[in-house]
């Protein structure tokens, strides 16, 4: 299912991507005429010349297209050159026209942004130039009197012959005639260069449109001021018109350095007409007219200085208003801020008098704190002492008074326990002779149990109670411990069962006194047998033989000596040492207990002595 | 009583010293008998199943078993004073 629905959705995608590509490639080689070729063919209709289709990524180049295949279809094949004029002509005006649409393009954008107008300058031909020329332009649209004043700056000396007479301070303003003026007009010729200073000032610091403005405004000023220099100069060439009007010339007027152009125009025009009319002979009643009109132009003078005069005042009462204005104003300020500092300044007085106060205040607490406790220390310290001296003196009250009356109480009670001490030795005595009563008791028991039995018997209790009454005596002690813990667990054989057990062993011991050292079977039977054939000894035999040993033993025991016997017996080797072992263990048995006894019993004779 | 449990205990464990050698020569005895009779029952057994019921075999079962006997006793007896230990009593 997903197979079937992708494979068409496939060939959709894979068929336009297809078409794309040589069709691209056609558009790209000029192929696209064929392709509009076709379109015609198919419609029958005049190929558009703009559509827009994706393909065609220049418009422009499709728009003359129809043209060319018009006059393919046309003239088919026969004037190639004149096709190829055509198109060089053409590329030529596309060329121009596009290049002139770049620059201008080009140019208005470096106008409007600088980083633009950086590039273009710098990386394209001609275009510096361009842009400079579209700026000069912008320029003198902008300011059109620039290159005019730059006309007069430079005409003006040209037009005057004689000498100039720079004053000392010119060059500050752009006033020339100042001192001709101030000869006139004295009063108000320092205002008006001040005036027109002030003006110029502000030229300088305005923009170009008040610029323009303030421009106009001197002008102005100076055209009237040049219109008295005018009327002052007809006046002062009315005396000499007099005469002049005889010679019938009339002096030609005098253009000044820096004066307006109108009125150097106007100057000039009246000099032509003067020229023209002193030239004239016969033209006396012009001349009166001139005349007249110089007159006229005088009053008019004079009426216009007049106001100009009034206007000046006003405007020099209304500066110095202002100004009066501005300095109360000033003043009203300064006074307010000089108030305002000086409560600033109380308050921060006060502030910093308030903290140094504060601070003063804190210090004087904590040194009276610190004299107030170091006060308080020493009480503590006089009351500590005053203590200590008290307790002393009535540790020492006491001690006299120990020393005077209780002495006695000493002697009483050293007394006391001598008696008691001498009490107690008394009784001391009767114990330890009480106990070594006893023990003797005990110990007597022990060896009437000993001595009275048939067989042996354990003697545990007997020996307890001996310990007991021993009451930790390290003799008595060290005596019971020597004693084999066997021997008063299973008991000790009696004297004559000793003797008796003696006889059974010397029988056996016979059989075995004749084997070798290391005996087997034969040799055994053999001693067993010839033991019974050999002699039996008599008396007290001499020698290391197992039959002498034996019968001596037997006398010894006879005799009672136990401990001999058994020093007899000890004597004996080999196979007969081993036979007789058990009855020597008996027998040493029976000599601890009896060396123990003995012990304990003079131990405690013995006590019974040291008491007494 | 007392005699009699006393015996018992010393003879459970360690015969008296002065019997020693009688039972080893008690052991030696009866180990010899039994093991004569042994080695002569099984040479009677050979000699009537192998040998036709000769004598000989018969002789030679009760000699086997008679030196066997010998030699242990014998080993007994040099060990000294160590009680008997014998794999066909105890």
């Amino acid at each position: 299912m997903l197979r079937s629905s992708i494979a068409p959705g496939r060939q959709l995608l894979s068929a336009p991507a297809r078409q794309r590509i040589p069709s691209q490639w056609l558009s790209k080689a000029g192929a696209s005429s064929r392709l509009s070729g076709q379109r015609f063919f198919a419609d029958s209709k005049p190929p558009t010349p703009a559509t827009p289709s994706s393909e065609s990524a220049i418009p422009v180049e499709s728009i003359p297209k129809p043209a060319s295949q018009e006059s393919k279809a046309a003239p088919a094949s026969p004037a190639t050159a004149p096709r190829k004029t055509g198109r060089f002509r053409r590329f030529l005006l596309y060329l121009i026209l596009t290049s002139g649409f770049a620059y201008g393009g080009s140019i208005f954008l470096a106008l409007k942004s600088d980083n633009f107008h950086d590039f273009f300058t710098e990386y394209v031909p001609y275009g510096e130039e361009c842009v400079l020329y579209f700026e000069e332009r912008d320029f003198y649209r902008r300011f059109p009197n620039a290159s005019r004043q730059s006309n007069r700056i430079q005409g003006a000396p040209r037009d005057e012959g004689k000498s100039v007479t720079i004053p000392s301070k010119s060059g500050l303003s752009w006033n020339v005639t100042k001192e001709e003026s101030g000869s006139d007009v004295s009063k108000s010729g320092p205002h008006m260069s001040s005036k027109a200073h002030d003006a110029q000032v502000k030229t300088e610091a305005a923009k170009p449109e008040e610029k323009n403005a303030a421009v106009i405004q001197a002008k102005e000023d100076k055209a009237s001021n040049d219109t008295k220099k005018e009327d002052k100069k007809p006046v002062s060439l009315d005396e000499p018109r007099q005469p002049a009007v005889a010679s019938s010339t009339i002096e030609l007027l005098q253009t000044q350095a820096g004066d307006d152009g109108v009125v150097q125009e106007l100057v000039k025009t009246f000099n032509d007409i003067v020229t023209v009319i002193s030239a004239d002979e016969n033209s006396q009643q012009a001349k009166e007219e001139l005349l007249k009109i110089g007159e006229k132009i005088s009053a008019i003078r004079t009426e216009a200085a007049k106001a100009a005069q009034d206007e000046i005042n006003k405007a020099h009462t209304t500066f110095d208003e202002s100004a009066r204005e501005l300095i109360r104003r000033f003043e009203e300020m300064r006074e307010t801020e000089v108030a305002q500092f000086r409560e600033e300044f109380e308050a921060e007085r006060e502030k910093l008098a308030g903290a140094y106060q504060e601070k003063i205040n804190t210090e004087l607490q904590r040194a009276q704190q610190l004299a107030e406790q170091r006060l308080q220390n020493e009480l503590v310290e006089q009351a500590i002492e005053l203590n200590r001296k008290y307790i002393h003196e009535v540790q020492g009250l006491v001690e006299r008074e120990r020393e005077g009356r209780l002495s006695k109480l000493n002697e009483l009670t050293a007394s006391v326990t001598e008696l008691e001490n001498l009490t107690t030795g008394w009784s001391n005595v009767i114990d330890t002779n009480l106990k070594t009563q006893q023990l003797q008791v005990a110990v007597d028991a022990v060896r009437s149990t000993l001595e009275r039995a048939e067989v042996p018997r354990p003697f545990v209790r007997e020996l307890v109670a001996v310990k007991e009454l021993a009451a930790e005596d390290p003799v008595v002690e060290a005596a019971i411990a020597s004693i084999n813990p066997t021997a008063y667990q299973r008991g000790i054989p009696s004297t004559t069962m000793i003797i008796e057990r003696f006889r059974r062993v010397a029988s056996e011991v016979r059989k075995a006194s004749l084997l070798p050292e290391d005996a087997g079977i034969a040799s055994h039977a053999a001693s067993m047998v010839l033991s019974k054939v050999m002699f039996k000894k008599e008396g007290l035999p001499e020698g290391d033989d197992v039959e002498s040993i034996l019968i001596r033993t037997e006398h010894l025991l006879e005799e009672g000596k136990v401990d001999a016997a058994a020093r007899e017996m000890n004597g004996l080797q080999g196979w007969a040492k081993i036979l007789s072992k058990d009855w020597l263990g008996d027998v040493r048995r029976v000599l601890e207990v009896k060396q123990a006894l003995e012990v304990i019993e003079t131990q405690a004779r013995l006590q019974c002595l040291r008491v007494e | 009583m007392a005699d009699s449990s006393e015996t018992r205990v010393a003879r459970a464990t360690k015969p008296v010293s002065e019997a020693l050698l009688n039972e080893k020569w008690d052991r030696a005895i009866s180990s010899m008998i039994i093991k004569s009779s042994l080695g002569l029952s099984f040479g009677v057994v050979f000699s009537v199943l192998l040998f036709k019921r000769r004598a000989w075999p018969a002789w030679v079962g009760l000699g086997f078993g008679a030196g066997r006997a010998w030699e242990e006793s014998d080993a007994s007896f040099r060990r000294g004073d160590s009680p008997v230990r014998d794999a066909l009593r105890r």
